[in-house]
């Protein structure tokens, strides 16, 4: 047992070790995007503020109720901020696809090394998931520490009279993409993420059906995650063809989503198990 | 021993493997002979349940395949299995943290009979000096049996040499060893025992001591006689 | 090793073949330990089996004798010695014989040519 979770662990840092690169590059740029938002984005609202100003003959006061002040929460608006947040989600899609088809890549086939180590094929599939996981969560990470750094550079960049002051936590209550990746509260959160590691599950199925069956595979994969798709949104239509909208409560709805997406989850956590175990090929 | 049962195989519509059987001894070296189409890497493939099979079953000293095999059996494929940005050493590294019965003073020893350097990344490295870290590899597992996939095909002579080298050496001693190969003239004299694949059957089987000894034939004759050539 | 092995006929033959040969010619003299099993195979290129079987059988004639542990080593049996060299020589003999049984000549001539090809080889031909 101890063992085996030595192994897990070995294979998690391995994939880390492969990601590296790729989770680096991410940071690079959403840190110098940031970071040029955090300096060009205050700058640019000044300048452009004065040439109102000037134009439409408005005081600074008459300026910030029409047009707005400057916050942090302007600049999470901006692509400074959205962009490399799309780039992570877009990449993260990307690697989880990447991450599979590389082992058989090429002529360096290292599928075969993989599936010959001592050690249940599952542990390659969680190391794999895991480590998209941890991608994703690192990014998040930098991108609130970025945040936090961004409030201080604006606060300092921005004239003290078109500068309202918000708190890294306000701006990501508010933000239009924050509330989505970064729930603030720990069951909407939870819920989210379920549904993310959902969704990956059933992009691993679809991948390793193709994997085992090849070119037959791949429509078998799009239908699973169809009906995937369906069996986890089919709460939603209870009301619909009830007629009732009150038949279930919103909080109830997300409950039994959340738990079908789950079903899902087990279920293709089951499918790639017998696929890794049985039906893959070199 | 390593028993290969029955099994059968399709591409599609191609049958690729046609009701298999034959077995390999520890202490022997079995070579698995076919002249013509595929099936042979298939059934490498199959015992190391890197391919599922239609029908059919394989044992290994009697017990059906499992991770801990892994332990027991190497395979050596006709393709570089290594990530091609490792050195020889990383390599060796990775082997090291996952397989109980990984020899280190082994790999070693064949990294200086390979005249390979450890800090050599595998990228860098001509086919014959990456056929020889795959090697490298599986040899350096203390296992039971090991696989061999046309460990001659598309290499210098000179590492055909060395490679040779290793079937007679103590590296394969009393392990059970099963290669694949369609150029028979390498290694006529190191095999111990001979099976012939023909259209996805085995048709024949045969130890080559034996049939020089009974019949006056050697393996090359066999094969002749058995693939109608 | 000076062995080319042909392909057709037991390998283990052509080993103590050639082994006998190298005794009875005294390049392996009596006590002398032989390569291990593992050595001459990787020399002749051959599988190792097939030099246990060959040392097996040479064994079961008394040729060689292996104490646990150590190499094995030409017997110094006079007797099994004599008895190898005239088998070899018996061998050779009637093999020339059956080659010139249907050639016209005389007994003293055959000696004759005997001694010169003899005296040729030994002052080095």
């Amino acid at each position: 047992m101890k063992k085996q979770l030595q192994y897990f662990i070995r294979l998690v840092n391995f994939e880390f070790e492969r990601m590296y690169k790729f989770l680096l590059g991410i940071m690079i740029i959403l840190i110098l995007s940031n970071f040029a938002g955090y300096i060009i984005g205050p700058l640019n609202y000044v300048s452009k503020a004065n040439e109102t100003m000037k134009l439409e003959s408005l005081s600074t006061t008459q300026y910030i109720e029409t047009y707005g002040s400057f916050s942090l929460e302007t600049l999470t608006r901006s692509l400074w901020i959205l962009g490399p947040i799309a780039l992570g989600i877009i990449g993260f899609l990307f690697y989880s696809i990447f991450i599979w088809y590389r082992e058989w890549l090429g002529k360096n086939t290292f599928i075969y090394r993989l599936l010959m180590l001592p050690t249940s094929r599952m542990h390659i599939y969680f190391a794999k998931l895991l480590i998209i996981f941890v991608g994703i969560f690192s990014l998040l990470s930098l991108q609130i520490i970025s945040l936090w750094i961004g409030s201080f550079i604006i606060s300092s960049l921005t004239p003290p009279e078109f500068f309202s002051a918000m708190t890294v936590s306000e701006v990501v209550r508010t933000g239009i993409i924050f509330p989505m990746i970064l729930p603030n509260t720990l069951e909407v959160f939870l819920g989210i993420y379920s549904l993310g590691l959902v969704a990956i599950s059933v992009l691993f199925t679809i991948i390793l059906l193709e994997r085992s069956y090849r070119i037959k595979g791949f429509p078998l994969g799009i239908f699973y995650a169809l009906a995937s798709i369906g069996f986890i949104i089919s709460p939603n239509l209870v009301s619909l063809i009830a007629k009732n909208n009150y038949i279930l409560f919103n909080s109830e709805l997300i409950i039994i989503v959340v738990i079908f997406a789950l079903i899902v989850g087990l279920v293709s956590l089951l499918i790639s198990r017998y696929l890794l175990k049985n039906k893959i090929t070199v | 021993m390593l028993e290969v049962i029955d099994i059968h195989k399709n591409f599609g519509r191609k049958k690729v493997l046609n009701g298999v059987s034959f077995t390999a001894d520890k202490g022997d070296i079995t070579c698995l002979i076919g002249i013509n189409g595929v099936g042979k890497t298939t059934i490498l493939n199959s015992i190391m349940n890197l391919t599922p099979i239609k029908k059919g079953e394989i044992l290994i000293d009697g017990q059906p395949q499992s991770p801990s095999m892994y332990n027991k059996i190497a395979f050596i494929p006709d393709a570089s299995i290594i990530l091609p940005g490792m050195t020889v050493q990383e390599a060796i590294d990775f082997m090291k943290d996952y397989y109980s019965v990984w020899n280190d003073k082994r790999a070693k020893d064949l990294i200086r009979f390979f005249r390979l350097k450890a800090t050599d990344k595998i990228q860098d490295l001509s086919k014959g000096n990456q056929a020889k870290i795959n090697l490298l590899v599986g040899l350096s597992l203390d296992v039971d049996y090991i696989l061999m996939d046309e460990p001659f095909s598309g290499i210098d002579i000179f590492t055909r040499e060395q490679i040779a080298e290793v079937f007679s050496s103590r590296l394969v001693e009393d392990r059970g060893v099963l290669i694949t190969t369609h150029e028979i003239a390498d290694i006529e004299h190191l095999i111990d025992k001979v099976v012939l694949l023909d259209d996805g059957a085995i048709i024949k089987e045969f130890y080559a001591e034996e049939m020089r000894e009974n019949e006056g034939m050697s393996v090359v004759d066999v094969m002749r006689e058995a693939f109608n050539a | 090793m000076d062995l080319i092995l042909n392909k057709r006929d037991p390998i283990y033959l052509q080993v103590i073949h050639f082994l006998k040969k190298e005794i009875v010619a005294g390049h392996l003299r009596p006590g002398e330990e032989i390569p291990s099993r593992r050595q001459l195979a990787n020399d002749l290129k051959i599988n190792p089996n097939t030099v246990q079987r060959a040392y097996s059988e040479m064994e079961a004639e008394n040729l060689i004798h292996t104490e646990p542990n150590r190499p094995s080593k030409i017997t110094e049996d006079p007797n099994v010695l004599r008895q190898l060299k005239s088998e070899w020589v018996n061998h050779a003999v009637k093999d020339f014989v059956s080659a010139i049984r249907n050639v016209d000549i005389s007994i003293e001539e055959v000696t004759e040519l005997i001694t010169t090809e003899m005296n040729h080889t030994k002052t080095g031909g």
